[in-house]
């Protein structure tokens, strides 16, 4: 009981983070129906981002004397570097494709993961970075003999709040409305004068800000930053979107959740084979339910 | 190209013999190791972006896991001449025959769950795949593959001279395989998987097949490297060399052997002389294909080969018109050309017993009754319209004749047997074919060649025959022509047999997918919306068509049809459609009289009212 209690604990963890970059697959996947190959390599670059600006003269002054307001200014520089990537790469690379062949997205998309991770080597070479140490080490209780530590009750608090405000954000609001509006039926919702680019920015923009929000406390997790450090988790979370049903917010949620749970037990119990394990489930939905727990049957009109 | 030009391909194998033998010969006066391996990279890169150009742009299907069946290829031809066969360079041909084999057969385990999916799904599933392979490598195979500690030793069996004629085999191979029936079918499948579907082709069976040459062809490349290098590390062929493949496909262009060639060269060339620039050349690469996809998506080539005799022709437009009588002098005439198969229909369809009935047919998609009780029967040669107001459940009906949508409920009988459960291009080839409410043609292709795709299931060479380009491929070819020329000239289209398809003007390019349709030879034909889209006249000359086709292929017509000209001119019986269930049934004059139709299509009297 104890054990499964402390598997469940860090499989929260890593689910709300896998979730968080699952919300960004799902709504441009939603909006756009493209898969954003780069999206895993967005969170890298956020974790990058954070890292560079915890190390800058300024900000390591002022860590000395008030290392929260630091913190927070690292952090929100991230979120708003990640949310303007987004908005620049949708403008500048898939936009001119929205008639286009999706292979012809595909491949733009895998260009532009590849152009991320290479700028990022370039700038930051491809050894790997002690990440700074944001969130205090303190334990808070304990499960059994294992600890639980101030991160992992904070990235689940914190990522559920966000989805929670995400939620509301899509029903309640105006613009979410429109959002809702232009992943049902992109043509009538243009008729209706709503703004398409306008939308798809804003859901770039949504899913970055949030892959960067994931990203940090996922460097946070592992310590240790490189270039290739989105490209799992991002493969991850995207399995993730497509067991909770491709499109459906509540549904990358759910599938954040599971991936994370099943992954920390199986990494308990067969570590060797964690990567099999979760390309084994996205075989598996894609065989036997390819729209996923919660997403809608699309069929091609004949 | 497709045909047998005995002239070009002459030329082409005089151009290669002389490619090889000025390359050799300046290889052995430098001496140059370096160039010479430098060389055997190029061929077997050429080997594998071919390959990977069958999936990728022949077929239309991306995949990010083709340097994993290069890997199988490579560990399997290595183990054989290592460990397996007797120290001798004889063993090497059967060493990667093998490998190509193994790599094969992962295709063929890899592509049975993974090509019932499409587009995006099928390329994470490939790279997922792909990574799986490199993990078995390192661990479950790691006693004789040495794992993540890399095998050694391998014995360094290629040279200029072997790797350049299996290179020229292999992409022979592919090239004559993507001009054959075959290879039609798969075309096809990348145009309009739909329409190649419903004009007879087994969709998942050729998908199946692309994706197991291709691997089998990539598993040759790998035994290649794997003798050219003498040692292999697993982290070799990760998600990054599958990309670099990919970027040569996509710069040569997808679908193009030739533009692969063109790009697996020059790629290879670059990659050399910048590496020591790796991370620039990933990028440059990267940047590559993002600039590509916007300005330049047919890449170098697009899905044109680069022909040698067009070349020359271009240079010295005499030279063409020698071609050209060389090309008649040098034909091989056979007496006899193959026609495709004729179905025998043997049915008794006299005394009114129906050609195909449907009995309660019903479909329900979730909780949406999209149509229920459906009794519809055609006798031999009739003309019969559907007509309903839109959202009627037409279509959805004729989706469930041609095995589109399974039906819920209720049975299709074609010829006294139910067809229920049977695919759509099962159907076509028991005898019910269709057309589309939204026009569904190969566009690349040419009309006959259009026309040549709905024979290909009635015909019979193997894909060695088309290997080959032996007798029987000719004759089969050959009468296969003929047949579709005689059926373009029923429809006054021969003329525009060459033509490609989409610059077919509207009213052309339905009549060319009628026409592709009786090209499957059906008993009945189903047409959604002929004339959407005709202008008074082109529909005047349809309803001429359709009697035509009607008395000289002895078919019977079903016909879905918003214009009531043409529905009452032609249809001796129609039926009405409303919400998913017939609510009339009689002949034209009956239609027109009949109360529940006027008020399906106008709304009652006093609806009306209420509604205004």
């Amino acid at each position: 009981m104890q054990l499964i209690l402390q598997n469940l604990i860090g499989g929260l963890q890593m689910g709300s983070i896998y979730a968080l970059i699952a919300l960004g697959y799902t709504m441009v996947y939603g909006i756009v129906k493209l898969i954003n190959f780069a999206h895993g390599d967005v969170m890298m670059v956020g974790s990058y981002v954070v890292y560079w600006v915890m190390t800058t003269s300024v900000i390591t002054a002022l860590s000395q004397t008030n290392p929260a307001v630091a913190i927070a200014l690292a952090v929100l520089a991230g979120i708003v570097f990640c949310i303007v990537l987004g908005i620049l790469m949708d403008k500048i690379a898939y936009k001119p494709l929205r008639n286009a062949p999706r292979i012809s997205a595909l491949i733009t998309a895998i260009g532009i993961s590849m152009t991320l991770q290479i700028t990022i080597q370039l700038i930051f070479g491809s050894s790997q970075l002690k990440f700074p140490n944001i969130i205090p080490s303190i334990v808070l209780f304990k499960v059994g003999r294992k600890p639980v530590k101030l991160l992992e009750v904070l990235t689940t608090v914190i990522s559920i709040a966000l989805m929670i405000g995400l939620n509301f954000f899509v029903k309640k609001t105006r613009t979410g409305k429109a959002m809702r509006a232009v992943s049902e039926d992109q043509g009538a919702a243009q008729l209706m004068g709503i703004d398409h680019n306008k939308i798809v920015s804003i859901t770039f923009a949504i899913g970055c800000g949030l892959a960067a929000v994931g990203a940090v406390f996922y460097a946070q997790k592992v310590v240790y930053i490189k270039p290739l450090l989105g490209s799992m988790p991002g493969l991850k979370a995207f399995v993730a979107a497509v067991l909770g049903g491709i499109g459906s917010i509540p549904g990358a949620v759910l599938g954040g959740f599971i991936i994370g749970i099943a992954e920390t037990f199986m990494k308990y119990y067969a570590s060797d084979y964690v990567d099999a394990l979760v390309f084994g489930i996205l075989i598996l939905v894609l065989l036997f339910k390819p729209s996923g727990i919660m997403g809608h049957k699309v069929r091609e009109k004949v | 190209m497709k045909k047998n030009r005995r002239f070009s391909t002459a030329l082409n194998v005089v151009a290669i013999a002389l490619a090889y033998i000025v390359i050799r010969l300046a290889l052995t006066a430098s001496g140059n190791r370096s160039i010479e391996n430098l060389l055997v990279q190029v061929s077997f890169n050429i080997i594998m972006v071919v390959s990977l150009n069958l999936v990728t742009g022949i077929l239309g299907e991306l995949t990010l896991g083709h340097a994993g069946f290069m890997a199988v290829g490579a560990y399997t031809s290595a183990i054989m001449t290592s460990l397996v066969f007797p120290q001798s360079i004889a063993y090497f041909p059967l060493a990667l025959l093998i490998g190509g084999l193994v790599a094969a057969l992962f295709g063929y385990l890899i592509g049975i769950p993974a090509l019932h999916l499409n587009g995006d799904y099928l390329a994470i599933i490939t790279l997922g795949f792909g990574e799986i392979i490199r993990v078995l490598i390192n661990t479950v195979f790691s006693p004789w593959t040495g794992g993540g500690k890399k095998m050694f030793n391998i014995a360094l069996y290629t040279g200029f001279t072997n790797t350049f004629w299996i290179m020229v085999i292999c992409v022979a191979l592919i090239y004559m395989l993507s001009w054959s029936r075959q290879g039609r079918a798969i075309i096809a499948i990348r145009e309009n998987e739909v329409a190649a579907d419903a004009s007879g082709v087994p969709v998942t069976r050729y998908k199946e097949m692309a994706f197991t040459i291709a691997a089998f062809f990539a598993g040759i490349a790998g035994g290649l490297y794997a003798h050219s290098i003498g040692v292999l590390d697993p982290a070799k062929f990760d998600f990054n060399a599958s990309i670099d493949y990919l970027v040569m496909v996509v710069f040569g262009g997808m679908g193009s052997v030739t533009g692969s060639i063109i790009a697996a060269t020059g790629l290879t060339l670059v990659q050399f002389f910048m590496a020591k620039l790796v991370e620039y050349r990933q990028l440059a690469y990267a940047l590559l294909l993002i600039v590509m996809m916007i300005f330049k998506p047919s890449g170098l080539l697009g899905v044109y080969e680069f022909s040698l005799t067009g070349a020359i022709t271009h240079f010295f437009p005499k030279f063409g018109a020698f071609a050209d009588k060389m090309e008649q002098k040098l034909k091989r005439h056979h007496a006899n050309p193959i026609p495709p198969d004729v179905p025998y229909y043997e049915y008794d369809v006299t005394n009114n017993k129906p050609v195909l009935e449907t009995v309660d047919l019903g479909i329900r998609f979730g909780g949406l009754q999209a149509a229920q009780g459906v009794n519809i029967k055609l006798s031999d040669n009739e003309i019969v319209g559907l007509i309903g107001p839109n959202g009627a459940g037409k279509t959805t009906v004729f989706n469930m004749l041609t095995g589109v949508y399974q039906p819920t409920e209720g049975d299709v009988k074609l010829l006294g047997e139910s067809i229920v459960g049977k695919k759509t291009f099962q159907i076509t080839y028991a005898g019910i074919s269709r057309t589309f409410q939204n026009i569904r043609l190969f566009k690349s292709m040419t009309v006959l060649e259009n026309i040549k795709v709905a024979f290909q299931s009635r015909m019979h060479y193997t894909m060695l025959d088309g290997a080959l380009r032996d007798t029987y491929f000719d004759r089969e070819e050959d009468g296969c022509d003929q047949r579709a020329r005689e059926l373009l000239s029923v429809f006054g289209m021969e003329s525009l047999a060459d033509v490609n398809a989409n610059s077919l003007s509207y009213g052309q390019q339905r009549k060319l997918e009628i026409c592709r349709a009786m090209a499957s030879n059906p008993k009945v034909l189903l047409l959604d919306e002929p004339a959407a889209g005709m202008n008074p006249i082109e529909t005047q000359e349809l309803m001429q068509t359709i009697e035509t086709i009607r008395d000289r292929f002895m078919v019977t017509i079903l016909l879905i049809e918003h214009d009531m000209k043409l529905v009452m001119g032609i249809c001796e019986r129609i039926y009405v459609l409303n919400y998913g269930r017939i609510i009339a049934e009689g002949t034209p004059d009956e239609i027109k009289e009949n109360k529940e139709v006027i008020t399906a299509y106008l709304g009652a009297d006093n609806e009306e009212k209420e509604g205004a």
